[in-house]
């Protein structure tokens, strides 16, 4: 119980600072959680390896991860002041990659057992006093909770209070509930927001720390979401509106999270607690508040539709000629790539691929169903982990095992779809989100879901044929959209996505249409799994991690949302970029996914798509002589 | 020396460029620009020789070029003060001689110290260069070839950088980075003396300058920054100039550092990108002459693409794994930068007035060495770190300069129309102190593309109360949000108090004195009254006095509200929202208060209420503009109506004239009124 109202008081600072960016810019900040574990890794540092004394680290590390916050909403969100809340969203995905590079690269404590180890306990995280633990018989308390308990209303009444009372803090709910008349009244909003994003990043960094000594923090990338969901949770179920609801539903949630702790004996199940308040409390109000419906209108207009190329042009002889040529050529050259290169080569192409495979089944949910997922990583984990266990425990063949697994992501994918039929936008991405989180921590770790041992790549399946193989998923991904959007399906997901209402007034049944995208797609992206997790012999929570998730949400962004070329573009991007480049820096490959993502949004919301298409029609132009634009 | 050993073929073409004018001016002011490249390019080449040889790092080496590019514009401004008023050919002269001796010392000096005072001495010597050989060509050649003879002399600048790059590199990589500096002081030296016998021209041969009355500093300067393309230029300029002399210093550590590369192939690597570079400057002026002609803010979108290709380029240079990888980026970089400059040039003269378009300049240029903190960042970085650092540092610094310069072109070709002959000399008349407190003007607005107001003129005079009357749609809310800013108009202009304010955000308007009441949603709902009476004096806020005067004089306007301070003001009726919201702006004491259907969905009686409470904000000296559905109340409160429809005015004057026009009372909704008036 106590432990459970320190961990709760954690949970009640993220809450808060979430429902503060929220108010200040309608946007779940999908990188609060990177603030606390930036903050963690700036204590660790400075404590660790500088040596410094607590408070003056503490100081420190609040300040950077402030002064971070503020930078963040200085250079980012307030390009994106007029932009589609959706894509402030996916702006969040970006920034929340930067910071892990950012926090990544900061000097770790070396522990016995490598730097990759859990670090945990008191004995390991810095803290500002000690005693000796009291026990009182299952239950330990120690200094760590202590401090969460002291420090976590302080603070929390000190954000109150600066909203109640203080001009700025007024100024701040004022904006939130009526930006224009704000800035009528000479309320200067982007400094309000900067100062929302301040306090939600010394929150946030606050809770990070009080809460690493007690749950324990890994210096890897995957720990920014846990904590993140812990806040967004409770935010949720304060409808992004009251600091109040917010603290006492983070506070509330700690307290049960322990005790299911206490009872059950599992650690895993908090996120799958998590998921389910997110679940219950986003289906349980009637409709969404009109302030989340409001901001999610016309979210999708950064999809913008690329127009076809006029049948004279697709009929000229000659662009039939150069078509085809290039068709053949494409072909020849994916069908001999493997001879030239080596084996690692031939192997990356195929995990190529796969991610495109992947991707593509993202572009059928997000840039044409119009559903937001930030789970399809996890949705391919499905197939990876469940296809193994059927492998390695069940011994089935490879290519039954294959096709249930498969089957299986279709299922998952239908189960999480079925929320979708009452959420949009913001909403379900946050349910979507939180099932990769959960995915990771719990499903893939459930004896009856994941096997164990290694998935071996059987011998018919060297690594040529390996590549062949992900290509033909892939030349199957493709075709398969292509046709789906072609056929009226494809079109009713369009019309979902564009105007749901109307679409059901013209008699589209949009909920069948919506579980449609999902189970095409979640077949999709679990096939692509399996495959993926036969190619790297491992199958677990550490390769689905929710990372990758948001890295595809990354890919099919910088190819441009909407279209199967940019996913599988995207998806060479960010592939390439580390596999080229790799040696510079581990994390080039996260750099390199937050920052197309930044520079795309703010730059070329179309996507490198767009800059093909643009390409097509030169070339098209050039060679037929007829007048084209797209 | 070069000129001597040109084919008779060349000399006659290059008489026949400048049309028969004589060729030995500008052969010499070729020249002289030509050697201070070589200084200067010496000084950055050999930059990693120097620096080892003091046991210093890149940090204090960028330092101490810093220093001496800083303390330019202390000079700057007298040297052309002399300019105006010395003979100009001995200044050029004194100057080369002052920056070929600094030269020498550069090569000499034995401690650091020195080392910066001989770089300091040499950057002064080259400030003549910019004004005076300006003036003097404007007295060489005939205005008819003078753009041809700027064109020549500018190309100095990178033959002259190309040849010394080559030149120092070989030698430094024979002799030592001293020898380098010597031997390049020859052809600064025989400059000189071929210099010597150049004769002044005349001042003011062909006519002077034309700069009628250019304005005081401050002046200048002010009305330069009010130009909002301008403006986003140039504080684009500080980022984009300060990583550009970042990189200038890095690359040749760069090379070093990373791949080993000595001074000579260094100097062949960065000449063969100079020479590149001319093809860029060439290339540039073309393109961007024809896009600008075409529409200049599409010249000015190309460049800026241009500008993202080099950041681009800069990050590739700073992850680069092999020399000719590397080679390749630096080359794009400069080509790039080469590129974008003519275009600039051009783009600043469009759009500075012309009177203070020699200011617009050297604003643009102590701008951009205003960067220099960034360079020095990046120079530190190089120390702590290592250059890849530096380098991938400068592309981002670079990228924000850019994106302003993205913006600035939103704005660009309304601020060209701007200088147009007409809209000056109305502008200029506005400047002069007149009763008018607001003018708008051919004012547009779009939304999405689809246009809603086609040209509005509006003037509305200290103390009056104006009604702004029209059927729906007419577009009278979408004027008011141009105003105020809420929206901002693709065309036109506002000005306030003589000042323009078009674009203006709405916090910036609202501070200047402009407040808005929008209709019906003007509360904060889970704010208590008070709070939102307190949003109101946000402004004013320091001055706890003052507020709490405003606060005592709302409540005695609205007593309804002074009863119900606490109360959400969510749960408010309707007419006491709209109390409130009036009492927002009123505690703000605006000079123009810009009020949105006051009296929509409210009971008469309450209407009554809010009239009078109108009526005292405008005794209390605030003018109003009063936009709204019924005509009854326009027309009792109001002394001037505008009537608009489609988004254009229709009628302006005195609410007695309105009611004369039968046309527009035919309009559906007036015509009821008319009648009940008569």
């Amino acid at each position: 119980m106590t432990i459970g109202a320190a961990v709760g008081m954690a949970n009640a600072l993220l809450a808060m600072g979430l429902v503060l960016i929220y108010m200040s810019n309608r946007v779940i900040n999908l990188a609060h959680g990177e603030f606390g574990a930036f903050a963690v890794a700036m204590m660790l540092a400075l404590t660790r390896s500088a040596r410094l004394n607590y408070w003056l680290a503490l100081t420190i590390s609040l300040l950077a991860t402030a002064a971070l916050a503020a930078l963040i909403e200085r250079g980012i969100l307030r390009r994106l002041f007029a932009s589609p809340r959706l894509i402030v969203l996916i702006a969040t995905i970006g920034i929340a990659q930067l910071i892990i590079v950012g926090r990544l690269v900061l000097p770790k404590p070396r522990v016995a057992g490598g730097e990759q180890a859990l670090i945990g306990g008191p004995n390991i995280f810095p803290l500002p006093f000690s005693f000796t633990p009291i026990e009182f018989r299952r239950v330990v308390i120690g200094p760590q909770h202590v401090l969460a308990l002291v420090v976590g209303p302080l603070l929390a009444l000190a954000v109150i209070a600066f909203l109640r009372y203080t001009s700025y803090g007024i100024a701040l709910r004022a904006a939130a509930e009526n930006m224009p008349r704000a800035r009528l009244l000479g309320i200067p909003v982007g400094r309000v927001s900067t100062l929302a994003w301040i306090v939600g990043g010394v929150t946030a960094g606050m809770a990070g720390i009080l809460l690493a000594p007690i749950i324990g923090f890994s210096a890897t990338e995957a720990v920014g979401l846990p904590i993140l969901m812990r806040g967004l949770a409770a935010a949720m179920a304060a409808r992004m509106e009251s600091i109040g609801i917010a603290f006492g539903v983070g506070l509330g949630l700690g307290i049960t999270d322990q005790l299911v702790f206490f009872w059950t004996g599992r650690s895993g199940l908090t996120d799958l607690v998590l998921l389910a308040v997110i679940l219950a409390t986003l289906l349980l109000r009637r409709r969404a508040s009109r302030r989340t419906v409001a901001s999610e209108e016309s979210s999708w207009e950064v999809a913008e539709p690329v127009r076809a190329l006029p049948v004279e042009v697709t009929s000229h002889p000659r662009w039939r000629l150069l078509g085809g040529g290039a068709g053949a050529l494409g072909a020849i050259v994916l069908a001999l790539a493997p001879l030239p290169f080596g084996d690692s080569a031939t192997f990356f192409l195929a995990t190529v691929a796969l991610v495109a495979v992947v991707a593509v089944s993202a572009t059928v949910l997000t840039g044409w169903a119009g559903q937001m997922s930030l789970g399809q990583w996890a949705l391919a984990g499905v197939g990876g982990v469940f296809g193994a266990k059927l492998v390695v425990t069940y011994g089935l063949p490879y290519w039954l095992a294959f096709v249930v697994a498969a089957i299986a992501g279709g299922i998952i994918a239908l189960l999480l779809g079925l929320p979708a039929v009452r959420l949009e936008g913001t909403a379900l991405a946050v349910v979507t989100l939180g099932f990769a989180v959960a995915a990771s921590s719990w499903l893939f770790e459930q004896s009856w879901f994941r096997g164990s041992g290694f998935l071996v790549r059987p011998d018919f399946m060297p690594t040529t044929v390996y590549y062949f193989v992900s290509l033909g998923l892939l030349v199957v991904a493709v075709v398969a959209a292509r046709a789906f959007q072609r056929k009226r399906i494809g079109r009713n997901m369009i019309a979902v996505r564009d105007n749901p209402l109307q679409a059901a007034a013209m008699g589209i049944d949009v909920n069948r249409t919506k579980l449609t995208a999902f189970v095409f797609s979640g077949v999709l992206a679990a096939a692509a799994g399996f495959l993926w997790s036969m190619g790297i012999g491992l199958a677990d929570s550490g390769v689905f991690d929710p990372i990758r998730s948001l890295s595809i949400v990354a890919a099919i962004v910088i190819g441009g949302l909407g279209s199967v070329a940019g996913a599988i573009v995207g998806a060479l991007y960010l592939l390439a970029v580390p596999y080229f480049a790799g040696d510079i820096s581990p994390y080039v490959g996260l750099l390199a996914s937050g920052v197309g993502l930044l520079l795309l949004v703010l730059l070329l919301p179309g996507g490198l798509a767009r800059l093909m298409y643009g390409g097509r029609d030169l070339v098209a132009r050039a060679i037929t002589g007829l007048q084209v634009r797209s | 020396m070069k000129d001597a050993a040109t084919p008779k073929g060349l000399r006659g073409r290059l008489s026949g460029y400048l049309a028969g004018e004589p060729l030995f001016p500008i052969v010499v002011l070729f020249l002289l620009n030509a050697v201070d490249e070589f200084d200067s390019r010496t000084f950055e080449l050999l930059g990693p020789e120097i620096a080892d040889h003091f046991g210093v790092g890149i940090g204090t080496f960028g330092l101490i070029n810093i220093i001496a590019i800083l303390l330019v514009p202390l000079v700057a401004m007298p040297v052309a003060y002399l300019g105006d008023r010395w003979k100009r050919m001995p200044l050029a002269v004194a100057g080369a001689a002052a920056w070929g001796a600094f030269s020498l010392g550069t090569g000499l000096a034995p401690t650091l110290v020195l080392l910066m005072v001989t770089r300091v001495g040499s950057s002064f010597g080259k400030v003549v260069n910019e004004p005076v050989h300006g003036s003097l060509i404007a007295d060489f050649y005939s205005p008819r070839s003078r753009a041809k003879a700027f064109g020549l002399h500018s190309l100095a600048n990178p033959v002259g950088a190309a040849v010394a790059s080559v030149l120092a590199g070989g030698i430094a990589e024979a002799l030592g980075f001293r020898a380098a500096f010597f031997f390049l002081a020859i052809p600064t030296l025989i400059t000189l003396i071929v210099a010597m016998r150049l004769r002044e021209p005349s001042r003011g041969s062909y006519e002077r300058m034309e700069t009628p009355d250019a304005p005081p500093l401050p002046e200048t300067v002010r009305r330069l920054w009010a130009v909002r393309s301008l403006r986003y230029q140039y504080i684009g300029l500080a980022f984009a100039g300060g990583s550009i002399l970042g990189i200038g210093v890095l690359v040749p550590f760069y090379l070093r550092d990373e791949f080993g590369v000595q001074p000579f192939l260094r100097g062949v690597l960065i000449g063969v990108g100079t020479a590149l570079s001319a093809i860029g400057i060439v290339i540039g002026t073309a393109v961007a002459q024809r896009k600008l002609d075409e529409r200049p803010s599409r010249g000015l979108v190309l460049l800026c693409w241009a500008g993202v290709v080099a950041a681009v380029s800069l990050v590739c240079l700073a992850i680069a794994p092999t020399l000719w990888l590397s080679i390749l980026f630096i080359w794009t970089v400069m080509v790039v930068f080469a590129f974008v400059a003519p275009g600039l040039r051009a783009i600043t003269a469009l759009v500075a007035p012309p009177e203070i378009r020699s200011s617009a300049f050297a604003l643009a240029g102590l701008i951009a060495l205003s960067g220099s903190g960034f360079a020095l960042a990046g120079f530190l970085i190089g120390d702590r770190y290592s250059v890849r650092w530096a380098v991938a540092l400068m592309a981002p610094i670079f990228l924000r300069g850019v994106l302003y310069f993205f913006k600035a072109a939103t704005f660009l070709d309304d601020d060209v129309e701007r200088l147009l002959p007409g809209h000056r000399r109305k502008a200029a008349a506005r400047g002069r102190r007149t009763p008018v407190l607001l003018e708008a003007q051919g004012l547009t607005v779009s939304y999405d593309g689809v246009r809603v107001l086609f040209g509005v003129d509006l003037e509305i005079r200290r103390g009056e109360i104006v009604a702004l009357l029209g059927t729906n749609g007419a577009g009278k809310s979408t004027t008011l949000n141009a105003i105020s800013g809420i929206v901002v108009p693709d065309g036109g202009n506002v000005w306030f108090e003589g000042q323009a304010v078009t674009g203006e955000a709405p916090e910036r308007t609202a501070a200047r004195g402009i407040v808005q009441v929008p209709g019906g949603r003007g509360v904060f709902p889970g704010l208590s009254v008070a709070e939102n009476l307190k949003m109101g004096c946000f402004l004013i806020r320091r001055d706890t006095s003052l507020v709490a005067e405003r606060m005592d004089e709302v409540a005695t306007l609205f007593p309804r509200l002074a009863e119900r301070m606490p109360q959400r003001a969510g749960s408010l009726s309707g007419g006491e929202r709209q109390m409130l919201t009036l009492a927002q702006s009123f505690v703000l004491r605006p000079k123009l208060l810009l009020i949105d259907e006051l009296s929509l969905g409210l009971a008469p009686a309450l209407v009554q209420e809010l009239l009078e409470a109108v009526r005292e904000m405008n005794r209390s000296g605030i003018t109003i503009v009063l936009v709204e559905q019924s005509v009854n109340i326009a027309l009792t409160l109001a002394d001037r109506a505008y009537f608009m429809e489609k988004g254009e005015v229709r009628f302006h004057g005195a609410t007695a004239d309105l009611l004369k026009r039968r046309d527009l009372l035919r309009s559906v909704f007036l015509e009821g009124a008319a009648k009940r008036r008569q």
